[in-house]
């Protein structure tokens, strides 16, 4: 725990805001909406591990919880918005 | 040095490793130049590198509650991701999108990368 210091953190949390921001510009530009409705499921992902690199810094376990909580949102907006665009209905 | 030093050391090694795959997926996604190349890089780097990140950051906080919440992550994003970039693929191939290939069997006429638009997607 003490090797992981605080340039180490920070260089770890730059480079996922680095991903966040290239991925969240394929989410506003994407030239489909498919393009846009898998790379929010990356965002997610990349959410997913902010979390955990941000809990590692913080030394609590206090937002781990929410790590399940997003992987199963991104998952299910992804199918959501797949069966919508695939049959004009989500729940038949 | 101890075990446990090593051991922490090789964690931030994972979680490092994991953000280099985290990076490359999205710049695959900002570089590629189809959906179905785009959707390859974001579902294979991305989780892959996820899995890495997880794992280093559930050695390095070290509580087996921790370690069983992040074993879980992992165990339902390789479940999920696989069905759900396979959805996207599919319904791409209903709406009509071409994927890039080469210039020998492309069809006369038709623009390899055209892009049919989906109703209200601008």
């Amino acid at each position: 725990m003490e090797y992981f210091t605080l340039p180490l953190q920070l260089a770890a949390l730059a480079i996922l805001g680095l991903s966040l921001v290239l991925v969240m510009y394929r989410v506003l530009h994407g030239p489909h909406i498919l393009d846009r409705v898998m790379c929010i499921d990356g965002v997610a992902l990349i959410v997913v591990c902010l979390i955990a690199v941000w809990n590692v810094r913080s030394g609590t376990t206090f937002f781990f919880d929410s790590i399940l909580l997003l992987a199963i949102a991104g998952f299910v907006s992804t199918v959501a918005v797949c069966k919508y665009l695939e049959r004009g209905d989500v729940i038949e | 040095m101890s075990l446990s030093d090593a051991l922490s050391i090789l964690c931030i090694a994972l979680i490092f490793a994991g953000l280099f795959f985290v990076l490359t997926g999205t710049i695959g996604v900002l570089k590629f130049k189809d959906l179905y190349t785009r959707m390859h890089a974001i579902s294979k780097g991305t989780t892959f590198g996820f899995m890495f990140v997880l794992i280093g950051c559930a050695g390095l906080m070290g509580t087996p509650m921790d370690m069983g919440k992040a074993l879980l992550a992992i165990l339902f994003q390789f479940l999920t991701a696989p069905i759900a970039s396979h959805m996207v693929g599919r319904v791409a191939m209903k709406k009509g999108i071409r994927p890039i290939s080469s210039p020998d069997d492309e069809a006369p006429g038709v623009p390899a990368s055209t892009v049919i638009r989906a109703p209200g997607a601008e």
